[in-house]
């Protein structure tokens, strides 16, 4: 295999695609931007490359002589846009002859229309922002690929696996009390195993063919949320008990679009403690701290009340069990009615995976058990 | 006469990255006794960068010995391979020195400061912050004391996905970090471990490094006294962060980052919860304004720091210790790598 430069290496993605690449004894460079995030790419021993995807200049720089690039970044709004229309120009002038690039599922929405069921279906993001920034990246890789680059678009859905913040926060939220089960379970959980997703990257770096495409990463059959759910407890340890919802009762808790903090929001973080603890150790703000504090000491005690009673949170009293967490991903994705078969990334690309649904959750249970989730007593009963 | 009444004790930062910026200079510009003079990197734009960001009139310069005459003390926090040199340049000039935890890559070098900073009465204090925190001083007290009964053995973990990126990009370097997680996150904890329960006496230690910095970590430790304890770092995976204590009294609770109380569990009261504090202004201290402010005071009166150099060098000795006896940590969901393993025969 070609030389490869993985941008975006110390992400999740990245650092699996890394150390598989590592340990098959593959020619590639990790490229990252901060170095916080970088520790399972640093304990492999090979230098690490920094790149500031907004410096147009160190991207050309640092992607010369790569034959493959595959661009698991991420970021902020720049880094999205900016630094991801700087990649795409440095591979546009080298001629580099290989694209992979990470999209997303979500581009169909979070409600998708039945043609989902295919890569050649309509994407809708129903604007999703982050689903609408992955669209209009897809857009210009479409470009690209008709500038004589070969791009491979891949389409996972949520990517669970060993270090994956999902796999986490759904054992955070089967711990934290009754899980909704939305329309009985029956949706696919279209989740893929990271290393699966790997695999996908391997196989468009491979492929003699199929470039300029979209491609879903899934399983190879469908798996219900309900079995995902039970498998999950089972091998944390977690006696389940699901409450029943509808997809109508989650209907409005589907995230269309990000929602903006009120101003009353903003005012509460500003005077929260956290906040001030944090932002007084910045010199200029710890004056202004300390002045806001000694002005708020010389008012009158009712008047401090007063004040702090209008900055309090609402006192919610609840009865006689919490709310259910309607609103969180985890159950909002169990509305999703269609199984995006990764059918054409086996047919054109000769992707094979190499865990089985139940493999995977083999490394995932593993996992738990290293990361202290699940009690080793427990797994073994 | 109190410090505050006498002229501030004049410290330069050497080294402007990011936890200069985040902790210690804040911290020292917002002391009383203490006057920030200089502000020293290799790259004189950091530097200038962090004196106009704070607004302070230090001077800058691009080499210490550009400064020398304007400082009693440095504030070393620099990539560790660089420690004992620089401390070593600021002794040459009868300078005393801060540094910022671990205290070098070695033990050898630890020492030869130590030894360098007794010969010239110089201070040598180490940046453990958490040894000045007052749950942590008061975990000592009563362990002391007898207050727990036995300690019958312990558990520490302390892990986060990420962490800040140092602006040199020396944590992922061995050469330059002296280790991964074990040195640069747990070496916090080490030294608390030793501080609490005395000398190590066996170790047994696995990392994830193929050659590279380690970013997960698990050891075994017993100390001289038997008591006997494991630890579990990360970089990659967010922990449980605190210290769990089994004694013949009580579970002894102390989160990594809670600087005042302790929780206590109390064997002959199940499902009970108690919790003590140290301290009587219920926390929101700064500390690493107060480690600073030991620092400041060593120098004016003579006295020992709170960690002077010997206490630190011992976090140092149980890494190298630790490191001896590496082990390959066990990754039984890579797949992969134990296939590529398999392949070379390992």
């Amino acid at each position: 295999m070609n030389r490869i430069a993985v941008v975006g290496a110390s992400g999740f993605v990245g650092s699996a695609l890394c150390e598989r690449l590592f340990f098959e004894g593959i020619n590639f460079a990790p490229f990252v931007r901060g170095t916080g995030n970088a520790a399972r790419v640093s304990r492999l021993g090979i230098p690490i490359r920094r790149l500031d995807l907004l410096d147009s200049k160190a991207v050309l720089d640092a992607l010369t002589g790569f034959d493959v690039v595959v661009n698991c970044s991420l970021g902020d709004k720049a880094a999205v846009s900016r630094g991801f229309h700087n990649l795409l120009l440095a591979m546009e002038r080298l001629r580099t002859s290989r694209l992979i690039h990470l999209s997303s599922a979500s581009i169909y929405g979070v409600e998708p229309k039945p043609d989902c069921v295919s890569e050649e279906g309509s994407p809708d993001p129903q604007s999703n922002q982050y689903a609408e920034m992955k669209l209009r990246q897809d857009e210009s890789i479409f470009r690209l690929s008709q500038k004589g680059v070969a791009t491979y678009i891949l389409c996972p859905g949520a990517i669970v696996g060993p270090y994956s913040v999902f796999s986490i926060g759904l054992a955070e939220i089967l711990r934290s009390g009754p899980m909704p089960l939305v329309d009985g379970g029956a949706n696919p959980s279209n989740l893929v195993h990271v290393d699966n997703l790997v695999e996908a990257i391997l196989a468009a770096a491979r492929s003699s063919s199929g470039a300029g495409e979209r491609y879903f990463v899934n399983e190879t059959r469908p798996v219900s949320w309900r079995t995902v759910l039970e498998d999950h407890a089972r091998i944390l340890g977690i006696q389940l008990e699901f409450v029943q919802v509808t997809t109508d009762e989650v209907r409005p808790f589907l995230s269309k679009g990000p929602r903006r903090a009120r101003l009353r929001d903003q005012g509460r973080v500003l005077i929260s403690p956290e906040f001030r603890r944090a932002a007084s150790k910045l010199a200029p703000i710890g004056w202004i701290n300390d002045l806001a504090s000694a002005t708020f000491g010389h008012l009158p005690p009712r008047t401090q009340n007063r004040i702090r009673e209008r900055l309090q949170w609402p006192i919610s009293v609840n009865g006689s069990r919490p709310a259910l967490p309607l609103s969180s991903r985890f159950v909002t994705a169990q509305v999703r009615a269609y199984y995006q078969s990764p059918q054409k990334l086996t047919t054109r690309l000769g992707w094979t995976p190499p865990l089985s649904y139940e493999a995977g959750m083999e490394t995932i249970a593993n996992w738990f058990e290293f990361a202290g989730m699940v009690d080793s007593r427990a797994r073994r009963a | 006469m109190g410090l505050s009444k006498v002229k501030p004790v004049r410290l330069g930062m050497i080294g402007c990255g990011a936890m200069t910026e985040i902790a210690h200079l804040p911290a020292a510009i917002r002391s009383p006794i203490i006057e920030v003079t200089a502000l020293v990197d290799r790259d004189l734009d950091r530097a200038n960068l962090l004196r106009r960001m704070f607004g302070c009139s230090a001077r800058t310069a691009a080499r210490l010995e550009d400064v020398v005459e304007t400082l009693d003390g440095v504030v070393i926090v620099t990539p560790n391979h660089t420690h004992r040199m620089l401390t070593e340049l600021a002794f040459e000039h009868g300078i005393s020195a801060f540094v910022q935890k671990p205290l070098s890559t070695t033990y050898a070098d630890a020492i030869a400061v130590c030894e360098l900073a007794r010969a010239k009465e110089l201070v040598l204090t180490v940046g453990f912050q958490g040894r000045h925190f007052a749950s942590v001083k008061l975990m000592k007290r009563l362990i002391d004391a007898g207050f727990f009964g036995k300690v019958e053995g312990f558990h520490c973990e302390y892990g986060v996905r990420g962490g800040y990126t140092s602006v040199s990009g020396y944590n992922l370097s061995r050469e330059q970090a002296g280790g991964g997680v074990l040195v640069t996150m747990g070496s916090h904890y080490l030294d608390r471990m030793i501080y609490w329960f005395g000398e190590p006496r066996e170790v047994r230690y696995a990392d994830d490094s193929y050659g590279g910095v380690e970013g997960n970590c698990k050891g075994q430790i017993r100390f001289d006294n038997g008591i006997h304890g494991s630890f579990f770092f990360s970089k990659a995976i967010a922990l449980k962060n605190k210290f769990s204590i089994e004694t013949e009294h009580y579970v002894v609770e102390l989160p990594a980052m809670e600087t005042e109380q302790i929780t206590l569990f109390p064997r002959a009261l199940p499902g009970t919860k108690m919790q003590m504090g140290a301290s009587v202004d219920g926390g929101n201290i700064d500390y690493h304004r107060v480690e600073l402010e030991d620092f400041a005071h060593s120098i004016r009166s003579g006295s020992s720091p709170v960690v002077d150099g010997f206490e630190g060098a011992r976090s140092v000795k149980l890494s190298e210790q630790l490191y001896r006896c590496r082990t390959q940590l066990e990754e039984p969901w890579a797949w992969y790598r134990n296939l590529a393993m398999a392949g070379r025969g390992q």
